[in-house]
């Protein structure tokens, strides 16, 4: 029985891939272009070329299909709760009437839409942690941060606040299951009880697991200070991020399908 | 009844990149009143094995069966029920603790068990008694104040205090010096000798040849060597196991009998040392 579960949407799944192999600045550049380029969608082929995109991008990682799945699970609610809002309050035609509520051709139309935009934002960002890690990402928005380092600030404290945190979250969820694992192994109920009873049955957890985290954190004070570790000034890294003509030609492109689409989906049957 | 492991394989993660066979068709059984030593190096799937033996984890393959009731298939009362019959003591199980006072740790198990609050305390005072702590000046103190050695007896008396059958331990000597260690090996013989079942888990050679009757060698998941300590030394004189040495007084005295000396066959390491002095006396 796995207690938690270890595998969280859109947690980095190594494959070597080209896509991988793309400086992480290339790829958070690129995201923040789709992003942009995804929020504009106001036309549902716009908005099916970009899913066909993000598969043409998802095949070129050679990820398994399954995390596609996973992500639209993980924001279902979201995205219902959304749709139904556009689905019931939008003006417009009445298709159909059942008392109070109105269903329009335009709220159709919306919540449609804004379900496709919002699960098209979600898979794109999953894409970036997916085939990239956690310290590249890190590392990578220290880089692109940099400049603001002259006005004050603190990128690189930033950036090391980060990836400690995403180092740690495995580690934690490890620790977690243990000590879960430990005090089920006494007769803890974990998984049954109303809300009182869960929250009452986490203390045994959080008691422990907030005592091992002042430690860690303790532990690695120390460790840092022990290495000389005095801020980002001067720091050199081991793996020095190398930008080439293929992240050039990757943003590039990038940028182009995003202000395209982005300006043919204006001319399309519901520019607003 | 015993606890009896069949084909038994676990996969972590399966199905992706990092997937990684724990357990690959691994089948044993552990009776009451004995104790299975199971040794192996770090990754060879042993505390993935110790966590099929009370339910934790269920098997992907094959099956286990405590005392007959398979856990493919057992509801969740059955499962409870079987977590109370097979008590596991982790790794540093001192990191477990979370109550004000040391009777409130070691009753939370009972509690847990639904029992009523005379006999919750009834259990409390004997468990700490099992493992040789005198409960007058303890009940009331932090279990965070304690010593090491204290602490780790407080963690396993907090698991003795289900009263189980079955008592499996994950590396129980780690951390501790070696007055703990010879209390612990005390305490465990003391268990065994109760009719509990034991298995224990441990890289100290030592203290496994020591306290154990039959000894399970885990090799990337599957059993490379199982029997009694005898059978287990056996097998691994015509073909050595990677990564593990006998006892340091154990080899010697196999050595000694290999050139030939008339030495009594002891595989535990107080005895085999005993064994070898007086034979070196006695020359």
């Amino acid at each position: 029985m796995q207690f938690l579960n270890h595998l969280m949407v859109g947690q980095y799944i190594p494959t070597g891939s080209p896509v991988h192999r793309l400086d992480p600045r290339a790829k958070i550049g690129a995201l923040f272009f789709s992003l942009v380029g995804i929020f504009a969608v106001r036309d549902l082929l716009v908005a099916s070329i970009w899913a066909l995109i993000f598969l043409a991008l998802l095949r070129l990682s050679r990820l398994p299909f399954w995390v596609v799945t996973r992500g639209i699970r993980s924001v279902l609610l979201l995205v219902v709760i959304t749709a139904s809002v556009h689905l019931f309050f939008a003006e417009g035609r009445a298709l159909l009437e059942i008392g109070p509520l109105r269903i329009t051709d335009q709220g159709v139309w919306f919540a449609l839409l804004f379900s496709l935009r919002l699960t098209l934002l979600i898979l794109y960002s999953s894409l970036l942690t997916l085939t990239t890690s956690p310290f590249e990402i890190a590392d990578g928005l220290e880089r692109m941060l940099k400049p603001l380092s002259r006005v004050g600030f603190p990128s690189h404290e930033v950036s090391m606040m980060l990836t400690i945190a995403l180092r740690f979250i495995p580690t934690l969820m490890d620790e977690a299951d243990r000590i879960v694992k430990a005090q089920v192994s006494r007769g803890a109920r974990i998984e049954t009880g109303g809300l009182m009873g869960r929250v009452r049955a986490f203390v045994p957890v959080l008691v422990p697991l907030f005592f091992s985290v002042f430690k860690r954190a303790e532990e690695l004070a120390v460790a840092m200070e022990s290495r000389c570790y005095r801020g980002g000034e001067g720091r050199t890294r081991m793996k020095e991020m190398r930008w080439s003509l293929r992240d050039s030609l990757f943003l590039l492109a990038s940028l182009s399908v995003a202000v395209a689409l982005g300006l043919w989906g204006r001319k399309g049957p519901l520019a607003l | 009844m015993p606890i009896e492991l069949r084909e038994v394989s676990y996969v972590y993660h399966k199905g992706l990149p990092f997937e990684a066979r724990a357990l690959d068709r691994v089948s044993l059984t552990l009776s009451e009143g004995e104790c299975l030593g199971i040794a192996g190096r770090t990754g060879s799937g042993k505390s993935t094995l110790l966590q099929h033996l009370n339910g934790l984890l269920l098997p992907q393959e094959g099956e286990v069966l405590v005392d007959g009731v398979s856990l493919k298939g057992a509801s969740r009362d059955q499962l409870r029920s079987i977590r109370q019959k097979v008590g596991l003591v982790f790794q540093y199980p001192e990191q477990q603790f979370f109550a004000e006072t040391v009777f409130e740790e070691v009753a939370f198990a009972p509690r847990n068990m639904g029992l009523p609050e005379g006999e919750v305390r009834e259990r409390v005072l004997w468990s700490l008694e099992m493992v040789g702590l005198d409960p007058g000046d303890l009940l009331d103190r932090s279990p965070f104040s304690l010593s090491g050695g204290q602490m780790r007896r407080v963690a396993i008396a907090s698991v003795l205090s289900m009263r189980p059958k079955y008592l499996v331990l994950d590396e129980p000597t780690s951390g501790l010096d070696l007055e703990g260690r010879g209390r612990l090996l005390e305490m465990l013989l003391r268990f065994k000798g109760s009719g509990m079942g034991l298995a224990v888990v441990s890289h100290d050679v030592d203290f496994l040849f020591e306290a154990c009757d039959r000894l399970v060698l885990m090799s990337g998941g599957r059993v490379r060597a199982l029997g009694s300590l005898e059978e287990v030394v056996e097998a691994l004189a015509s073909a050595p196991a990677e990564g593990f040495k006998l006892p340091f007084s154990t080899a010697l005295l196999m050595e000694l009998r290999g050139l030939g000396a008339r030495v009594p066959l002891e595989l535990r390491p107080s005895r085999a040392m005993e064994a070898v002095l007086r034979w070196f006396e006695g020359r």
